[in-house]
């Protein structure tokens, strides 16, 4: 059972309006996370009015702030923490700040891009993405800033024609044709 | 102006089962602040889809707790279920819900347990406990495992439950229901209990919902807020109904996990009569190219498992947003104002799950 979930592609600079509007029309903050990307971390604001969920994303690149969003949704500040302590993302004005004292890790900053380890494609892209700007590979928040589209790293790997699944602005597809049981067995992996 | 103390509650505790720690700043008795602060049990097990096949990961999933093991399983199954396009047969649809629903009784009635112990009612935890044995058993004799059962696979369940096996169950949950009755009735009526819990660590609709509420917590103070509306594993073919209190304290969230042990009990019996026959598994080929964030209604609430792949064995990142993480913003609200000897009831009225919370 596939529930219709939406992914709304933002700028940085819209998230604390669009989170103070999504308040007054009554949605609830479900959670924040993080996704480390091969040169920028991507940033998922989850909401839920009458079982309809909707998600704000946008990314950023290392070293840039994100406004809190803790005057709008008081709870958020475990979120913004969290994301600061496990990814070295700097969100400035958390109501309630930890100064990264939230998670105490042996490894600072974990899941940073430092120091998560890519695979497959995700590897090759971060291999490209260290490559100089001389190439003209544009920094994620401008893309962010002119596109409606979710910004997306280069990837050397990405097949053309490909779509990114969160460049949608709609219920996220399951795949065209699922998988039909097979007759008369119990199937095992 | 009353002097200020700072009282640590926590990370020890006798009645916490898991290690959290409040900073509570009180005036004489009552809590003018609270600070919580976790990573005792941080493991990092979200990064460890660096090094686990996708198929393989659904026992790190099991083991992100013991109480919630099989909805984590189950919600990360059906994450990535829905990003591969999987249709799961239906009779592991219906097994996964009968498991789901054991696994929130289990869960409640240990709660009741601990919860009873908090107020020094010692004999209501034992016998809650000697209660849930019948629940594990049952686990036992369908899985081979007691609290880890390691029985969810990315495309249905590892092991069948034989139609008489599952007849025997619903007769075993007969028996089971009768002593859980016997011990609801004190929480219900008993004097001691009710002076403990009527009228502590309330929160109003309005701020459970604005500081993100869910689970038990939030149905107490009458947010109609259950995931299984969603229809998610064979919920969309049962009469499920969220229940749901008003009183917004204590006592309304004993009563909640109380009457959801009942209604699990005739959500099985109705899975168990509908139970289809068929595969419990679907063979599949592929890696996952795609995210989805998958819904659960975990004892404790709504739980997230958020999955994405480039089309790896390996997955790019999977996220776990459990209940307890969301519910603690609204535990400082409620311990606000509350009497330093009501947090242990406040704090395990809440029924926090540190294992999950931390990951």
């Amino acid at each position: 059972m596939s529930e219709r979930q939406e992914i709304i592609d933002i700028a940085k600079n819209e998230l604390v309006g669009i989170v103070a509007q999504y308040m007054a029309e009554g949605y609830r903050l479900v959670q924040i996370g993080c996704t480390t990307l091969p040169d920028a971390y991507e940033l998922n604001y989850s909401f839920d009015k009458d079982y309809k969920f909707k998600n704000l994303r946008f990314a950023v690149n290392r070293g840039e702030e994100v406004p809190s969003i803790t005057a709008v949704y008081g709870g958020a500040f475990l979120y913004e923490n969290e994301i600061h302590d496990l990814f070295g993302v700097k969100i400035t004005n958390i109501s309630i700040d930890y100064h990264g004292t939230l998670y105490h890790t042996a490894l600072k900053t974990p899941f940073s891009i430092e120091n998560i380890k890519f695979t497959g494609k995700a590897a090759a892209a971060k291999a490209e993405a260290v490559k100089p700007a001389a190439e003209g590979v544009k920094p994620a928040n401008e893309e962010a800033a002119t596109k409606t589209e979710a910004p997306q790293p280069a990837a050397e790997g990405a097949k053309p024609g490909d779509e990114p699944a969160a460049a949608k602005s709609e219920a996220l597809p399951t795949a065209a044709e699922g998988v039909k049981p097979e007759n008369g067995s119990s199937a095992s992996n | 102006m009353a002097k200020r103390n700072i009282i640590p509650f926590g990370p020890q505790h006798p009645v916490l089962p898991e290690p959290i720690n409040f900073e509570l700043v009180t005036e004489d008795e009552k809590i003018v602040e609270a600070l919580p602060s976790i990573s005792y049990v941080h493991r990092g097990l979200e990064r460890l889809v660096e090094k686990r096949d996708f198929k393989d990961f659904v026992q790190i999933a099991d083991r992100i707790c013991g109480l919630c093991s099989f909805q984590h399983s189950m919600g990360y199954c059906q994450a990535v279920e829905n990003v591969m396009g999987i249709e799961v047969p239906e009779r592991a649809l219906y097994l996964r819900t009968i498991w789901a629903e054991l696994s929130r009784m289990h869960s409640h009635i240990f709660w009741m347990g601990t919860g009873a112990d908090a107020f020094g009612f010692e004999s209501i935890f034992m016998q809650a406990l000697r209660i849930r044995e019948a629940v594990l058993d049952i686990f036992e004799k369908t899985t081979g495992g007691r609290v880890i059962l390691g029985v969810c696979q990315v495309g249905g369940v590892r092991r069948d439950i034989e139609d008489d096996t599952l007849k025997e169950i619903v007769k075993r949950l007969i028996t089971i229901k009768g002593n859980l009755e016997k011990i609801s009735t004190v929480f219900y009526n008993d004097y001691s209990i009710r002076h403990r819990l009527e009228g502590v660590g309330y929160i109003s609709k309005e701020d459970a919902y604005t500081l993100g509420c869910v689970g038990p917590m939030a149905r107490a103070s009458g947010l109609d807020l259950d995931m299984r509306a969603l229809g998610y594993a064979a919920y969309k073919y049962l009469d499920v109904e969220p229940m749901v209190e008003s009183g917004g304290d204590c006592y309304a969230r004993c009563l909640v996990r109380i009457r959801e042990n009942f209604h699990s009990i005739d959500l099985i019996r109705q899975a168990v009569e509908k139970i289809p026959q068929g595969p419990v598994a679907v063979k599949f080929k592929g890696f996952p190219d795609g995210e989805y964030f998958s819904r659960v209604e975990q004892p404790r609430g709504e739980v997230i498992h958020y999955v994405r792949g480039n089309g790896d064995k390996k997955l790019a990142r999977f996220r776990v947003r459990v209940p307890t993480f969301t519910n603690i913003p609204a535990m400082l609200k409620v311990l606000v104002g509350s009497d330093i000897a009501d947090v242990p009831n406040i704090i395990l009225t809440l029924d926090p799950c540190i294992s999950c919370t931390e990951r």
